[in-house]
């Protein structure tokens, strides 16, 4: 009886001396632990459910203004598919990257300059200018030698025609007298699938070259007008799609966020309640056979 | 509303052409030296770029609007890019876009 009872107590104390006094303190340690994760988590899950409701309600906008900036892309390439323009092949073109400064939303920006680096593997005699800081701290560090221009501040908001007209006039300024310009984009194939693309804007020469020119009539004055125009309208197709794919980006990627935050929650609270309950549990013991210790005696 | 543009454009040129300002009307066309409607139009000889040109129409349409479409359409005309010029792999100053355009321009209009 004595022996039977003293026992789990003996064992009890024996553990207290070789285990539990660390085992006991580390599992009250980490009771509090697991509680200051659990709560750090949900200010996480908190934060990005925040971020994914702005950017549904920035969403609509960003896709509204896609659609309207498709419209002057697509009209003002017309032409160009109609007249067959090709880009020169000896001179040196100017890789535009349609990025954005803010990140949080998925691989879109390093997506957009893997293209940008796989077109540069193939074609090292190229220029690069570089809207916005995500792609900038990419390519900086993959090809600085060719970013001739860097643009900040880019797609905070909704991109306006006047971002676009003041980048292609900056663009326009450059000494060195390119080809075409490329411009590599997301473009927005659905609300979860985005494709860096690229869409060109013509030189002069290129222009009077290509094959078909000459079922239009072209005032020669109106043509270095017409490229400026061109690529101000490309420009701001780009960015406007871009803009929106980013939006669209950070919206799944907050959803995605939120909901992994959602299950290591419920993992912390089972595993929390299990701890808590072991600990009482624990303790019940220790009380019962310390009382029916004090009992027999 | 291009060849009205030009024409506005135009006015100080033909000013100085014309000895005396009270027989220029900006309307009759045949008083002025040459057509307006050609291409060749001031903004141009004013070293201006066509985008440079259109955004300064942009901003005097959305400056004639009403208070209410003019406070919502005038967002649509803000810039404020920053820009820099790279060198050699090496990031130089940045600075704003709209403040170098305007050097640009006052550099083409010198010339």
């Amino acid at each position: 009886m004595f022996s039977r009872a003293v026992r789990p107590a003996l064992r009890a104390g024996g553990a207290a001396v070789a285990r539990p006094a660390p085992a006991n303190a580390a599992g009250f340690a980490t009771l509090r632990e697991i509680e200051g994760r659990l709560k750090s988590i949900k200010n996480i899950e908190k934060i990005t459910n925040t971020m994914k409701i702005v950017a549904s309600t920035r969403l609509t906008r960003a896709q509204k203004a896609m659609d309207d900036s498709r419209v002057y892309g697509q009209t003002s390439n017309t032409l160009f598919e109609q007249a067959e323009t090709k880009p020169l092949e000896d001179k040196k073109t100017l890789l535009v990257i349609a990025s954005s400064d803010k990140g949080l939303c998925g691989g879109i920006h390093s997506g957009l300059s893997k293209a940008a680096r796989r077109y540069l593997a193939s074609n090292p005699n190229t220029d690069v200018a570089i809207l916005g800081e995500k792609a900038k701290a990419q390519l900086s560090r993959a090809a600085p030698e060719n970013i001739v221009l860097s643009f900040a501040n880019v797609c905070k908001d909704i991109p306006t025609f006047a971002d676009a007209q003041a980048i292609a006039d900056q663009i326009a300024l450059l000494p060195e007298d390119y080809a075409s310009v490329r411009i590599i984009y997301n473009s927005f194939v659905n609300a979860q699938a985005y494709e860096p693309v690229s869409i060109e804007a013509y030189s002069e020469e290129a222009i009077t070259q290509s094959a078909n020119i000459s079922s239009y009539e072209v005032d020669d004055e109106a043509l270095s007008s017409l490229r400026e125009y061109a690529l101000a309208n490309n420009l701001f197709w780009a960015m406007a799609e871009g803009h929106a794919c980013e939006i669209s980006a950070r919206r799944n990627a907050m959803e995605n966020a939120s909901k992994n935050a959602g299950e290591m929650i419920n993992k912390f609270q089972i595993l929390y309640n299990r701890q808590r309950q072991a600990a009482i549990t624990g303790e019940l013991v220790e009380i019962i056979t310390g009382a029916t210790a004090s009992a027999d005696m | 509303m291009e060849s009205h543009v030009s024409a506005n454009i135009e006015l100080p040129n033909l000013r100085v052409e014309c000895r005396n300002p009270y027989r220029f009307h900006p309307l009759q066309s045949n008083q002025i030296s040459h057509p307006p409607f050609k291409m060749t139009a001031a903004w141009k000889a004013a070293g201006l770029t066509y985008n440079r040109y259109l955004a300064i129409a942009a901003r005097t349409v959305r400056r004639s609007l009403k208070d209410g479409p003019r406070l919502a359409s005038e967002r649509r005309g803000q810039m404020d890019l920053r820009f820099a010029k790279w060198e050699n792999g090496k990031q130089g100053e940045v600075r704003s876009l709209a403040q170098a355009n305007n050097e640009a321009l006052a550099q083409a209009a010198e010339k």
